[in-house]
């Protein structure tokens, strides 16, 4: 168990961060009435609502690994009723458990199965102590659909542990009955439900999302099959079976980069870009498209961007401003927003976050939530703002937030009068991911917005259309930024003037600095002496705009 | 002994009692209810109109008629008792009821200013339907169309994309005849428009090789032969301004006749053609004309905002599916400075309304989106200046009997659209609309889904979600072939 704990707090915490924030559990009886339209009713509620403390320091940890020990001890307890040693039942009962831990490092494996698996065991455990008689089995038959309603596809747990206590029983036939009826009852119960006879064998997993095979979740049952047949064997099976079962899950299961990246967004969330900038580096080795957005964010901030733009890994343009589109992923969409909203693009921002919303498995989400009421007070549609701030009011971890932002909408602040400034003053039309028309419209709109004028000069960049960069350069940075003029740009610009002569003269225009034109100069001896070949230049010249330019591409 | 019993249960039964009253005060203004159904007019079939008063402890109303009814709910949201309510509508039918409310919170009654409840005997139509989706631009994730009973709070559904292929479906619009006849849009791989009539149910492919693509808007008319619909190229783009969001134009837009009892699909070139854009078509109420609206065809995006639909009209005769040549001009658009939208008569052929805003064919994003009434005998137009809400008022539908008109309304938070219905009298008088009441009105702040598309009619749909999942995946498509209308 405690090396669960550790492994949900330390192996996998930015993914348990975000499965909270897909949660937006509101403590209303009309938000709570509409679980009342799908299965796993109990375990739905249940596993929302504690979903919620998923963003205390430990709280996803501690929640979980009581959750594996209640598991447990159900599955020790079923073990014993099949006949296995204490010992024996003490070991063998871990090995769902691993599995369910591994599980629970996946994203989209929610809590509420857990707890379903919780419920399924304790129900077969109590089951199992009924006196043997006929009313003992037509009551497995009946408690499979209870199960499955208050529960939801690990009702699979009971009916197997069933089937195999009636085949024990030498009530073979019955047994086989047993599978069979729970099949048909959740199809029964699903189709009742609305839902498609694939969806309904594996709800409250939601299917068609980042899990690709969302059937992985019978691995907790295969491992509770596999316990009950082989409990009887020597415990230290048990243990060793446990132990390969816990590393090969959680090997398979985890995903560093996802993990990585997600780090990069969560950070952001908290407002921590300090830690953002920390894990920055990393990127160079994982490639994530959305830790180089969320580096460039955090350089943005700093009014760093063209000083360290090229120090990073950047995928061309697209770490730059995250394209959204219904395949992006909510992921991406809650990602995307962050940007938008802090160059005052907040019409791409909108659109983000209510695709974001629209994405989510349970099409609500807290993060988003809060980004639309903060959207909301900016662009002055207070009443879309009131209604979220309504809702988060009433979950467990936003309340103090929606009253912060409350008091907000109703007195104002210097701070969003600034945001509003920044707003685009005529409107346009545009292609959705088609950045330019935006970024134009927000630097002329407000000359002052410096985070879209270096992310507009950015996009520039790191397309390699030196052309504009030196325009547009001219034109919204020079006149008010132009007497320190950032790395990047400087490098930029010595690399936009072919003949000598308008070469000095923006070196003297630009203030290129006299260290900028002698690693220009290097930068170009090397790049000639070895006729073009970029890992001569790399080790010294790796993070210039220049090797950028000249050897950046899509792998 | 138990005589101490008798003063515990005593205690214990004070205990357990109702607050004292603390103090009571009268409030001048109207009670803070969500939602809003002060001053309103209310058919006498209509479900309890349940509301919320923010943080009270319980509230009572009393309702002033011939009678006095007194209601009263624990808690911050007034559930009217179903039963009681049905009655006080029938016993109150034709009266403007006067409405008192008072709550309770800290132990301090608090009187509100009261206000009126008129009750109509215009019966509207009992049910509803309306479209479920999340207001996310140009897709979607999960969409319901669901059929409401206005009367109670029971609902059902007669779509739902997860069991479709999550693919979108729209449109369900009735022609609210004796037999009725409805249809609703569902696209997909195995998609087609779904026609009901005479208790059966079609999967139609309306598609053909002469047309511009499938049918989108549009109406049937009352026999339940033939449509009339668009057929359009739409082009979603994004505004640069947050507070207008979306757009949504039409490439090319034509207008069908679909004969549903021959199979087929016709146009002529009064209603087709480069020239012009046409769309929204409706029929009057005796079929005899086609209302509609259009634009002369200009390149877009970068001409949008100079798309004025006008109002248009062309003859149709409905014994035989023919369609006029000539094209008249109900109302120019460029004379009026708004576009037109949505236009639909009132079965009695008196009334047609419309939308209006400033430009396009997407009226639903645009805040500045109200409705107008045309009266057909006078040519009068209404701007609705008392039913319109801050932000868009677009799609609407006319109950059976000409009295009752439902729409979509963004007024509430500019983004999630709700069904509003709203009283027409003989004189074309509306009245100040009220909200879809629902069992617990809090649905209202918490649901993430627009209710979009409401249309009222008097008959239950024939099917469920379930049966058009049958007719989705095991049902092939009939083709409709192309036919000249001339």
């Amino acid at each position: 168990m405690a090396a669960g704990w550790c492994w949900f707090a330390f192996g996998v915490p930015y993914t348990l961060y975000t499965k909270e924030q897909l949660v937006l559990f509101v403590a209303d009886m009309a938000a709570v009435s509409e679980y009342l339209g799908r299965p796993a009713l109990i375990a739905s509620i249940l596993g929302d609502y504690l979903t919620q403390f998923y963003l205390l320091i430990g709280g996803a940890a501690t929640i979980l690994t009581l959750f594996m020990l209640l598991l447990w001890c159900g599955a020790r307890r079923v073990l014993r009723g099949f006949g296995a040693s204490p010992l024996a039942a003490t070991a063998w009962a871990l090995l769902p458990v691993a599995t369910e831990v591994a599980l629970n490092g996946y994203l989209e494996y929610p809590l509420s199965m857990t707890i379903a698996s919780v419920m399924a065991v304790w129900t077969l455990a109590a089951w199992m102590c009924l006196r043997e008689g006929a009313v003992k089995y037509i009551v497995a038959f009946m408690l499979a659909a209870v199960i499955y309603w208050l529960a939801g596809a690990h009702v699979a747990i009971f009916a197997l542990g069933a089937a195999l206590w009636m085949w024990r029983e030498q009530h073979r036939v019955l047994g086989v009955l047993m599978l069979a009826v729970s099949a048909v009852v959740v199809a029964i119960i699903g189709v009742a439900f609305y839902l498609p006879i694939s969806q309904a064998y594996c709800y409250p997993l939601i299917e068609n999302y980042m899990l690709q095979n969302c059937y992985v979740f019978l691995a907790t049952e295969a491992a509770f099959v596999v316990a009950i047949v082989a409990a009887r064997s020597r415990a230290w099976l048990g243990a060793l079976a446990t132990v390969v079962v816990a590393v090969v899950g959680v090997l398979t299961i985890a995903d560093r980069t996802q993990e990585y990246w997600l780090g990069m967004s969560c950070e952001a969330y908290f407002n921590r870009y300090d830690r953002v900038m920390e894990r920055a580096e990393e990127n160079w080795e994982h490639k994530s498209y959305v830790a180089s957005y969320y580096t460039n964010l955090a350089l943005a901030m700093r009014g760093e961007l063209g000083e360290h733009l090229t120090d990073y890994y950047q995928p061309l343009t697209y770490g730059l401003l995250l394209d959204v589109d219904e395949k992006s992923g909510y992921c991406y969409a809650m990602a995307a927003a962050d940007a938008t909203v802090a160059i005052g693009d907040m019409a791409e921002a909108q659109r983000a976050t209510l695709l974001a919303m629209t994405f989510t498995p349970h099409q609500r989400s807290s993060r988003v939530a809060k980004k639309i009421v903060d959207i909301a007070i900016v662009v002055g549609n207070r009443e879309l703002a009131e209604k979220f701030l309504w809702q988060l009011e009433r979950t467990a971890m936003h309340k103090r937030w929606a009253a912060k932002r409350r008091e907000l909408l109703a007195v104002g602040s210097k701070v969003i009068d600034a945001e509003r400034e920044k707003l685009v003053k005529e409107d346009g039309f545009v292609g959705a991911n088609n950045w330019y028309p935006a970024l134009y419209a927000l630097v002329e709109a407000n000359g002052e917005n410096r985070m879209a004028v270096d992310y507009l000069l950015s996009m520039h960049l790191l397309r390699k259309d030196r052309e504009r960069f030196v325009t547009d350069y001219e034109r919204y940075f020079y006149p008010n930024w132009g007497s320190v003029p950032p790395k990047v740009y400087q490098q930029a610009l010595m690399m936009s003037f072919d003949n000598e002569r308008e070469l000095n003269m923006a070196i003297e225009r630009y203030h290129i600095s006299p260290e900028v034109q002698r690693e220009c100069v290097e930068y170009s001896r090397i790049y000639v002496k070895a006729q073009g070949r970029g890992e001569v230049l790399q080790q010294r010249f790796g993070r210039t705009y220049w090797f950028y330019c000249n050897y950046a591409q899509m792998e | 002994m138990r005589r101490v019993l008798y003063i515990l249960l005593l205690v214990v039964m004070v205990a357990c009692g109702r607050a004292p009253m603390g103090g009571y005060r009268q409030c001048p203004s109207l009670p803070p209810m969500f939602p809003d159904y002060a001053d309103i007019t209310i058919p006498c079939n209509i479900a309890p109109l349940n509301f919320e008063i923010d943080s009270v402890e319980s509230i009572e109303v009393l309702i002033k008629g011939e009678q006095d009814w007194l209601f009263e709910s624990r808690g911050s949201t007034m559930h009217f008792n179903e039963r009681k309510w049905r009655k006080m509508l029938s016993e109150e039918c034709g009266n403007e009821l006067l409405i008192h409310v008072t709550t309770l919170r800290n132990s301090e009654h608090c009187g509100w200013r009261s206000f009126t409840w008129t009750v109509s005997e215009d019966r509207i139509d009992p049910y509803l339907s309306y479209r479920q989706i999340e207001p996310a631009y140009e897709v979607w994730n999960e969409l319901r169309i669901v059929e409401r009973n206005v009367e109670k709070f029971d609902e059902r559904l007669l779509g739902d994309n997860i069991s479709t292929d999550n693919s979108c479906m729209n449109c369900h619009t009735s022609n609210r005849a004796e037999q009725p006849a409805n249809f609703m849009h569902v696209r997909g791989k195995r998609g087609g428009t779904i026609y009901s009539f005479n208790g059966k149910m079609r999967k139609i492919n309306t598609a053909t090789d002469r047309t511009s693509g499938s049918a989108v808007y549009g109406e049937i008319e009352r026999s339940g032969r033939y449509g009339i619909f668009t057929t359009a190229d739409i082009v979603p783009i994004l505004h640069l301004d947050a507070n207008e969001r979306m757009e949504v134009y039409d490439r090319s837009s034509d207008l069908i006749v679909i004969d549903f009892e021959e199979g087929t699909v016709s146009d002529n070139a009064a209603i087709s053609g480069a020239v012009y854009q046409e769309t929204f078509p409706a029929f009057s109420a005796d079929g005899r004309t086609i209302y509609f609206c259009r634009a002369v065809s200009r390149p877009q995006p970068d001409s949008i905002t100079n798309m004025m639909y006008s109002l248009c009209a062309i003859d149709f005769d409905p014994q035989t599916g023919r369609l006029g040549s000539e094209v008249r001009t109900v109302i120019d658009a460029e004379s009026v400075g708004r576009s037109f939208s949505f236009p639909k008569c009132s079965p009695d052929g008196r009334w047609l309304m419309v939308t209006v805003s400033d430009y396009g064919t997407f009226p639903i994003w645009h805040s500045e989106t109200d409705l107008w009434l045309v009266d057909l005998q006078s040519g009068a137009i209404d701007t609705l200046a008392e039913v319109n809400g801050r932000y868009s008022d677009s799609y609407h539908s006319w109950s059976s009997t000409s009295r009752w008109v439902v729409f979509a309304s963004k007024r509430d938070d500019r983004v999630y659209g709700r069904p509003y219905f709203a009283h027409v009298d003989s004189l074309g008088q509306v009245s100040r609309p009220f909200v879809l009441p629902q069992r617990d009105p809090t649905i209202y702040r918490t649901t993430l889904k627009s209710m979009n598309i409401p249309e009222l009619y008097p008959h239950s749909e024939i099917y469920d979600a379930r049966a058009l999942r049958r007719v989705y995946f095991d049902k092939e498509a009939e083709k409709f072939e192309y036919k000249e209308n001339n």
